[in-house]
């Protein structure tokens, strides 16, 4: 590929972007750094945790989205009762016209999770084993059904969401399942403004379906650019800073961190920053990060991944605001270079 | 992602692609000169105020011409901030760093540098365009750093400082303050010391004063030995001062310490008698020359009575003094008693053959003169010079003349010795006139004590010159007292003499001397050196004095006595003085009426009615 061919073919991913952002905001108002955040984790290919209060647009976002992007589209509404096999899909024992069992077989039957936006609303309402089940086809990109692994069509996105101010009947994931999600995204409350045009678009005529911006191809194209992103050692050397800074027992940990944290974020959460970071600067058009890129993603790729400790959780130290605190004292520059860059 | 071996393979391709390699070595270039102008800057601040302290110090010890040499310090400390800077100098990654943020360039340029050169494909490539045209579009003004830091600050206060130090006056030659009496001494020849040395062939009282007197002698000649090499003055002056108190000491050693009863007791019985009144009062004052010359007096009179009275007063006088303990004292009166008879008979004879010759008509004016001198003074010196006129006189008579005045005076003194009880004598013909009339001419008939006295008087002179040759080779010293105002200034004034004239003042002050103490005459005290006492302040320190008194006695009066041996300022002064018990006693009632000291004054003597 010639440096023309690039980019010209980067111009394009971010006019893909570009308009892939400004289609969902025909029907989601405001929220711009929720959908920002979300189309990282779509760029980089991993799946995104949205956590808000119900009623904010969560599930529309997600509808929006499948409906921008022109994949197959499933949603799983989680419930205590729902099982693995609901999840997944499971054989089924298909008679023939006799109807004899004997001259039956098993036909493969897809559970939801066989789509490409995956939808697993309210995630925390159905058991371990069932969020498990939904885990592995997370990680691995495929699932086993019946000893049979059944690979899932790229690019295969979960969107789950999770209601934080409904505990009683859930099933909190556990830390190291939700280290799969790339990103972690709140949902915050609208403002005024943005209220009164929700009210506005809903309370009306029924709004027409956003385009399709995007396809398959596209997608993958978008993974396949970001992964081709560059990061300088620097840049990458601030990343790991900020994740070691995250560990309480490290001498660079900022106080905050040391007594609101029993454990930091690892060697995936690492990753993820830096994965985050490329497809932010992908969605800007370059093929390089900035340290402003991975301060950029340092709250979403890591807030589900800092551990509180009993203090932590006690004197209601928010994983947010250690991540501020991480930012502020992990210096991206070395100090000398830092203070004349500053001049 | 690229990390540092792809930084290494970029840098070693940057050639094949020259443009951002160019680039960014001219960026480079520019950032790291401006870092070390401000490092060389910093160094010359923290140098120029470094050469304060040089500068100073040459300031200080007045070397006012190192003070500009100072300054080098300066250029020293800009090398030094080139030398730091050269050690920390920003590396390419570094530089690159400082244009991404001085830029906004999100990294470009720092992730060009990495995938420049390497096989990073068509993003790589497009990355270092990106870079490339950053740099090449970027305002120079932009990525300017600091010239100035905080320390820099420094370097006008120090070149201030500097000026301010090289244009300063010189301070003023630190006076030195010798310290009194260090100064050296050197007396090639202290005749002086010599007066002293001879008391080693003086002919003793005793073993112990024999004894003693060797030993002033061999101190002095030690001291003569030191003087000739060189001696610190105030060492000198100490050792002369030793000298004398010694001499001083023997001068007064008839009758002291456990003697003084003896003394004392002679002394009273020759009050008792008129003709030995004077005696007595030159033997309380130790003075034994003057009492020889009061008993030579005496002897020569022409009273007889007055010559047995005085005999029996010394007679007595010597064993009040024995029976006392004062073997010395009872052995010096002894010895002024025969003394006493012989110079009584030559008094005699002398008188005898100057009415002989006169008788003759063959006296001269000279032995009239002589006679009358003999019976005016009736001193030892008047009688040899009867007894050479009357040789003179006896030596012009002719043989017959000389025969007829010896038979003459033979038949005299027969007659004198025939009323006498004792006849027994022989007469003297004429040469043994002659012969004894050229051994009384030639006779010194001083006592042993009075010998021994005026040997001590002449080391006592001899120290006393020497005395005044140490203080006076060199300036004295002392603090002056007086108060004033206006410019002086004061130097030592040079002391000499035995032991007269105030202290010179060593004064480095501004201020006027004027201030003036009067003198207070000291004539009347008892002093060998009528000295002028000043009515200042009293010296720090004691002064000891040599005022010889009697118990009981102040020192304005004629005394004797010795309470030289111990200041009675200083502690158990009194205890330690040679001060009878009985007036010990006085002084311990007259302090302490309630009898506090009871046991001490038990120890007085049982007739003591004053408690």
């Amino acid at each position: 590929m010639t440096h023309d061919d690039f980019e010209s073919r980067l111009r394009a991913a971010a006019d893909s972007v570009g308009k892939l952002r400004a289609a969902i905001a025909k029907v989601i108002v405001g929220q711009h750094a929720v959908v920002d955040q979300v189309m990282w984790a779509l760029v980089a290919g991993g799946h995104v945790l949205l956590e808000g209060a119900p009623g904010l647009g969560k599930t529309l976002l997600v509808r929006t989205i499948s409906e921008c992007l022109d994949l197959r589209f499933s949603r799983i509404q989680f419930t205590p009762d729902l099982m693995p096999s609901d999840v997944v899909g499971t054989n089924v024992l298909v008679m023939d016209a006799t109807q004899r069992a004997a001259h039956g077989a098993f036909a493969l039957t897809k559970g939801p999770i066989f789509g490409q936006i995956v939808l697993a609303d309210e995630i925390n309402r159905a058991t371990p084993k069932t969020q498990s089940a939904l885990l592995e086809a997370m990680a691995e990109h495929a699932v086993t059904i019946a000893g049979t692994r059944h690979a899932l069509d790229e690019p295969f996105f979960v969107l789950a969401t999770e209601n934080p101010i409904e505990m009683e009947g859930t099933y909190p994931l556990p830390e190291a399942q939700l280290d799969r999600f790339l990103l972690k995204i709140v949902v915050p409350n609208p403002s005024e403004d943005e209220l009164c045009e929700v009210l506005a678009r809903t309370t009306g005529r029924a709004l027409e379906a956003p385009p399709r911006v995007m396809g398959q191809r596209d997608v993958m194209g978008l993974r396949s650019m970001c992964r081709d992103v560059a990061i300088a050692e620097p840049v990458a050397r601030y990343a790991a800073r900020l994740v070691r800074a995250s560990d309480p027992n490290d001498k660079g940990a900022p106080d905050l961190a040391k007594r609101g944290l029993r454990f930091g974020a690892g060697v995936r959460g690492a990753q993820s920053l830096v994965l985050a970071a490329k497809a932010v600067a992908l969605c800007e058009g370059r093929v390089h990060v900035s340290f402003a890129d991975v301060a950029k993603v340092a709250k979403p790729a890591l807030r589900h991944r800092l551990i509180r400790s009993f203090e932590g959780e006690a004197d209601g130290i928010e994983a947010d605001a250690i991540v501020d605190a991480l930012l502020a004292s992990v210096s991206a520059r070395p100090a000398n270079v830092d203070a004349e860059g500053r001049a | 992602m690229a990390m540092r071996p792809m930084r290494e393979e970029a840098r070693l391709n940057a050639t094949r692609t020259p443009g951002f390699a160019t680039l960014f070595r001219r960026w480079a270039s520019r950032v790291r000169r401006r870092l070390a102008l401000r490092r060389a800057m910093s160094g010359l601040a923290v140098g120029l105020a470094i050469a304060i302290v040089p500068a100073g110090i040459a300031w200080k010890v007045r070397r006012g011409e190192l003070r500009s040499y100072a300054a080098l310090l300066g250029v020293a400390g800009v090398m030094g901030g080139l030398v730091v800077a050269r050690r920390k100098r920003w590396s390419d990654g570094e530089v690159a760093l400082f244009l991404d943020a001085r830029f906004d360039s999100n990294e470009t340029i720092a992730t060009a540098l990495e995938v420049e050169g390497a096989n990073e494909g068509a993003a790589g490539a497009m990355i270092v365009t990106r870079a490339s045209s950053v740099l090449a579009g970027s305002d120079a003004a932009r990525a300017r750093t600091r010239l100035l830091e905080p320390v820099q600050a420094l370097a006008p206060i120090a070149i201030a400082a500097l000026v301010m130090i090289a244009r300063l006056p010189l301070p003023a030659t630190a006076a030195h303050a010798e310290t009194p009496g260090a100064a050296r001494v050197t007396i090639a020849q202290a005749a002086g010391l010599e007066k002293i040395a001879k008391l080693a062939r003086v002919d003793a009282r005793d073993d112990e004063q024999r004894e003693r007197l060797a030993k002033i002698a061999r101190d002095a000649a030690a001291l003569r030995e030191q003087l000739r090499v060189g001696l610190e003055k105030r060492d000198a002056q100490d050792r002369i001062a030793r000298l004398r108190e010694a001499i001083d000491r023997e001068r007064l050693s008839l009758g002291d310490g456990e003697k003084r009863a003896g003394l004392e007791s002679a002394v009273s019985q020759l009050e008792r008698t008129a003709p030995t009144r004077a005696a007595a009062r030159a033997l309380g004052d130790h003075d034994l020359q003057s009492m020889d010359a009061e008993m030579e007096r005496v002897a020569s009179s022409r009273e007889k009575r007055d010559r047995a009275l005085a005999d029996e007063a010394l007679k007595d006088a010597a064993d009040a003094a024995r029976r006392a303990g004062a073997s010395d004292v009872a052995a010096a009166l002894e010895n002024e008693r025969s003394l006493l008879t012989k110079r009584a008979a030559r008094a005699d004879a002398l008188r005898d053959l100057a009415a002989a010759l006169k008788n003759a008509g063959a006296s001269s004016e000279s032995a009239e003169r002589a006679l009358d001198s003999l019976d005016r003074e009736g001193s030892d010196d008047s009688a040899r010079a009867l007894a050479k006129a009357l040789a003179e006189a006896w030596s012009k008579l002719t043989p017959e003349e000389q025969k007829k005045i010896a038979e003459k005076m033979a038949k005299s003194a027969k007659q004198r010795h025939a009323a006498s009880a004792n006849g027994a004598s022989r007469p003297p013909d004429a040469k043994e006139i002659e012969d004894e009339l050229r051994a009384m001419a030639n006779d010194d008939s001083s006592s042993d004590e009075a010998e021994r006295e005026g040997a001590l008087d002449g080391a006592g002179q001899g120290a006393s010159e020497t005395q005044a040759a140490i203080d006076g080779s060199g300036s004295g010293s002392g603090s002056g007292s007086g108060s004033g105002n206006g410019n002086g200034n004061g130097n030592g004034g040079t002391a000499n003499g035995d032991g007269t004239g105030a202290g010179g003042s060593h004064d480095f002050g501004t201020g006027a001397h004027r201030g003036r103490t009067d003198r207070v005459a000291g004539d009347t005290l008892k002093s060998r050196a009528h000295a002028a006492m000043n009515a200042a302040n009293a010296m720090p320190g004691s002064v000891t004095t040599f005022a010889p008194g009697r118990a009981g006695d102040v020192a304005t009066a004629l005394s004797t006595g010795d309470l030289r041996a111990a200041a009675p300022s200083q502690i158990d002064g009194v205890d330690k003085s040679d001060v009878p018990e009985e007036y010990r006693e006085h002084v311990r009632q007259y302090f302490n009426p309630d009898g506090a000291s009871a046991p001490r004054a038990a120890r007085s003597a049982p007739g003591d009615t004053t408690r």
